[in-house]
């Protein structure tokens, strides 16, 4: 029996690692938590870069090439066994336009610009409210501080964060199995965010499955999907962005990570959408470290 | 200490990578029109032993006016003469056409029939119409017309005028090049997304310096759609 609980203890600690894996922002996959002195942070690159966007009836329009780069500090922190602290910073972001050159003569139409600055903050708490069991089940609380730049660049189009105060409450629960040499693992989300400052409010869900493989290999798929309940105070006019108002979207990431040491691995993941509305319209991507504590 | 090492290691090989793969790149854009010459004072008629001088402008391979000499050929150099600069003089009675082009070439051209007789008739055009269609997935449609009322050069966009709001930035341009809004005529930002508008152009544009209505989201360089004058 001892020897079968630590088996699952140390099932637990290895799929808690595989959820923050994949934390996209705020929206940290798991019911999961870290026991009191354990973590788990990751540096990483993601970025989009698209000359097409998803206007506001869900048609997909051109424009002039726009990207975003995120290096990204993520941290999970477990301030007590049942709490744990939660961060996601951009601690440099870029946003630039391209260039307009002439096909014909091969003069400069526009130069282009670009933005470089720290990215909006998420800091909040988890709390595990059924943990140690088949099904466990979490709360988180984030706090999304907008220490990004809006309206940026010559053409004032740039922006680095959205400039609102936001607040996501969320639960997740999740569940694993091992099966032979795989560990299995699938969860579940439902969230709420609170925008200020005008910007409609959102609800989100979303749910992962994946897998790992003899301890080192992991594999994910997560897929989201974040709703707006379209109660702004104004008319968002901005698609060429993943900033704006009113921003909807139904979206896949799909996930690799390789356990090199005990205590570091690399992750890599693409993400795309299956539809959207006022936002970028291609694939992300992301390479990454992780340390675990 | 070594695993802090590979950690700095790391962390610089990622932001160096960030600042690398970030860099500002190219669009090209597709702006190549049809070269243009075109004859832009109309004469139907010169009385015989009068002159004129004709004017033309060139628009060149991206739709932009440039400075080049003309060749002028007049058909019936007995009925109607023309110089090199083409000024026009009617000696008989009797027709001609009048030929313009480009020295050394003869792939673009425009043509004017000009009948010497008792009296001159210049054709001068007051109004100008077309319509407006999306090239976008943003709604822009409605009709519009050009007018010179005598003393001021009037763009007007009809009552079933309607563009979309969701833009930032919708701005109208007059362009002979609808491929890009480089180069044309900045007209005003839209603020009125429906029904019917008036808007007095500068005093230097003549009716018929331009092709098309242009309309652009300006910050974002995205085309929204045009519409050609019909006449």
């Amino acid at each position: 029996m001892a020897g079968l609980k630590i088996r699952y203890m140390k099932k637990i600690k290895l799929v808690i690692i595989l959820c923050a894996i994949v934390s996209f922002q705020a929206t940290a996959g798991g019911g999961w938590v870290h026991s009191k002195g354990k973590g788990f942070f990751k540096l990483s690159e993601w970025w989009v870069v698209a000359d097409k966007h998803y206007i506001g009836n869900g048609e997909i329009d051109d424009n002039i090439t726009t990207g975003l780069y995120n290096t990204n500090l993520y941290g999970e922190y477990g301030i007590s066994d049942k709490v744990n602290l939660m961060l996601n910073l951009p601690i440099f972001s870029r946003s630039f336009t391209n260039d307009e050159v002439s096909g014909t003569t091969g003069s400069l139409i526009m130069a282009g610009d670009a933005i470089n600055s720290i990215g909006d903050m998420d800091i909040g708490l988890k709390y595990g409210i059924i943990r140690n069991k088949p099904v466990v089940l979490s709360a988180s609380l984030y706090l999304g501080l907008p220490l990004g730049k809006t309206n940026g660049g010559n053409r004032r189009t740039l922006a680095t964060g959205d400039g609102e105060f936001n607040q996501i409450l969320s639960v997740q629960a999740s569940t694993s199995k091992s099966i032979g040499k795989f560990n299995l693992f699938a969860g579940i989300d439902l969230g709420f965010n609170n925008r200020t400052k005008g910007f409609s409010d959102e609800l989100r869900y979303g749910l992962e499955i994946g897998s790992v493989f003899n301890k080192r290999l992991i594999t994910i798929l997560r897929l989201q999907r974040f709703e707006s309940l379209e109660n702004s105070n104004f008319v968002e006019d901005n698609g060429v962005s993943i900033f704006a108002s009113d921003t909807e979207f139904s979206a896949y990431t799909y996930e690799v990570a390789y356990e090199i040491k005990e205590k570091y691995g690399i992750t890599a993941n693409v993400g795309g959408a299956f539809s959207g509305r006022l936002i970028f319209a291609n694939k992300s991507y992301s390479i990454g470290v992780y340390m675990k504590l | 200490m070594e695993n802090m090492k590979m950690i700095k290691t790391i962390f610089f090989g990622v932001a160096i990578s960030s600042l690398l793969l970030s860099c500002i790149g190219e669009d090209i854009i597709a702006d190549r029109m049809d070269e243009l010459v075109k004859i832009t004072t109309r004469v139907e008629s010169l009385a015989i032993g009068t002159n004129f001088q004709l004017e033309a402008t060139y628009l060149n391979e991206v739709g932009q006016v440039e400075d080049v000499g003309f060749a002028w050929v007049s058909s019936n150099e007995n009925v109607i003469s023309i110089t090199s600069s083409g000024l026009i003089e009617a000696l008989t009675g009797g027709t001609t056409v009048i030929t313009l082009s480009l020295p050394g070439r003869v792939d673009i051209m425009d043509v004017m029939t000009i009948t010497a007789s008792s009296t001159t008739e210049i054709l001068m055009k007051t109004e100008r119409k077309g319509t407006l269609q999306t090239t976008s997935s943003y709604a822009l449609s409605g009709d519009f017309t050009l007018v010179d009322t005598g003393s001021s050069l009037e763009l007007r966009l009809a009552s079933d005028f309607v563009a979309s709001s969701a833009l930032p930035g919708l701005y109208m341009y007059l362009t002979n090049n609808t491929n890009t809004n480089n180069g044309a005529l900045e007209i005003a930002a839209i603020n009125m997304f429906t029904g019917a508008q008036v808007f007095t152009l500068p005093s230097e544009v003549k009716i018929d310096d331009y092709s098309h209505v242009l309309f652009y989201c300006k910050p974002f360089s995205v085309k929204v759609g045009d519409g050609r004058f019909e006449n």
